[in-house]
């Protein structure tokens, strides 16, 4: 029984993490993208990972409703196909020329 | 009896397929793979109350890892409380259909194999590589969700029949179907959200020296950014098997990481 209080406290303690609130107004450049397929927090969480991977990148917001995935940065983003392809590395399909 | 559970599988499938739209459920293999370079452990913490022998405690312990957005690889490392470490698995998985037809609406299908290793302690080790193959496909459509999976085992013939399906001689098959309905959010916004959802899995097990195995497993899953929780109470539907005990019910609580 010691063994599981002890792996539950552990597991318990794993799940917390700090959390941070930035909202898109702090940041001067942002790009837009389509994403289809994004059907969990889960899902949202790679594809957040992923395009805050790439330089210059500094804030994403994501509308699982809508699809619409939101890059911010206070400098120079990556081109549009970068994002693209870091969609499609978090398995996902960006949408690109309406399809 | 072999017929009415081929039957009853099919049927459980065949449910399974016409609800529509699921994640991974906490029971049934999913067409999902972590993003590439994501990190994601499972654990799963199994109880099970069993016929005129003692209970039996087991985590399995999962660490998968995403390549290229489409594919995974991982290792299983189940752990017995009573009799110590059991057979270590590892395995790959591809997915070779992604149709994404919506912002939520996804079909994807992927296959996966791999092999168990005689790693464990000698009283519950099949003390033999077995290899497995399979393959899963999940739709989401909304708040709906399923998946269906087929695996097959094949097994030494050297192994001991000890505590689950998997662990008796032969070739075995495996069917697995799963319900999901998320709860909440009814309609995902802009808010970054965890979800919750009601599962039911449905688990077959046919052959294996002559064992048969079907159970229904009703659940929940709560799914946040980077973390989920898992807790199924599993039911067996039927249950012809010799050599070990049978089971009388199990409970599951889980927890996935992703990193």
């Amino acid at each position: 029984m010691k063994q599981l209080i002890l792996i539950a406290a552990l597991l318990l303690a794993a799940c917390a993490g700090p959390t941070q609130q930035v909202s898109a107004e702090d940041y001067t450049y942002a790009s837009t993208l389509t994403v289809k397929g994004m059907s969990c927090p889960n899902c949202a969480n790679n594809i957040t990972h992923e395009l805050m991977a790439l330089p210059g990148v500094e804030h994403v917001h994501i509308d699982m409703g809508s699809g619409l995935v939101s890059v911010h940065s206070n400098q120079t983003l990556p081109p549009d196909f970068e994002l693209q392809e870091a969609v499609r590395s978090a398995g996902f399909t960006p949408v690109v020329d309406g399809k | 009896m072999r017929r009415r559970l081929v039957l009853l599988t099919g049927l459980l499938a065949a449910s399974a397929a016409q609800a529509a739209g699921a994640q991974q459920t906490n029971l049934t293999p999913a067409a999902t793979t972590p993003g590439d370079g994501r990190f994601y452990p499972e654990s799963k913490l199994f109880f099970y109350a069993r016929d005129g022998a003692d209970d039996v405690l087991e985590l399995e312990q999962r660490f998968t890892y995403g390549i290229g957005g489409r594919s995974a690889a991982w290792i299983d490392i189940p752990y017995d409380f009573d009799e110590g470490l059991a057979d270590t698995r590892i395995g790959f998985k591809h997915r070779f259909l992604q149709s994404d037809t919506g912002s939520v609406d996804t079909l994807r299908a992927a296959v996966f194999g791999g092999v168990e290793l005689p790693t464990g302690e000698e009283v519950i080790s099949t003390d033999s590589v077995d290899p497995f193959l399979g393959a899963t496909v999940t739709s989401i459509t909304g708040r709906f969700g399923w998946n269906a999976a087929a695996t097959v085992h094949h097994v030494g013939d050297d192994a001991p029949i000890q505590r689950s399906p998997l662990d008796v001689d032969g070739t075995l098959f495996h069917g697995s179907g799963s319900l999901a309905w998320r709860v909440d959010p009814v309609e995902y916004s802009s808010a970054f959200v965890a979800a919750s959802y009601l599962v039911l899995d449905a688990n077959a097990y046919l052959g294996g020296s002559g064992n048969t195995e079907v159970w229904l497993a009703p659940g929940f899953l709560y799914e946040a950014p980077d973390f989920a929780l898992e807790l199924s109470f599993m039911l067996p539907v039927s249950e012809d098997i010799e050599g070990r005990p049978e089971r009388d019910y199990g409970v599951l609580a889980g927890l996935r990481l992703l990193f």
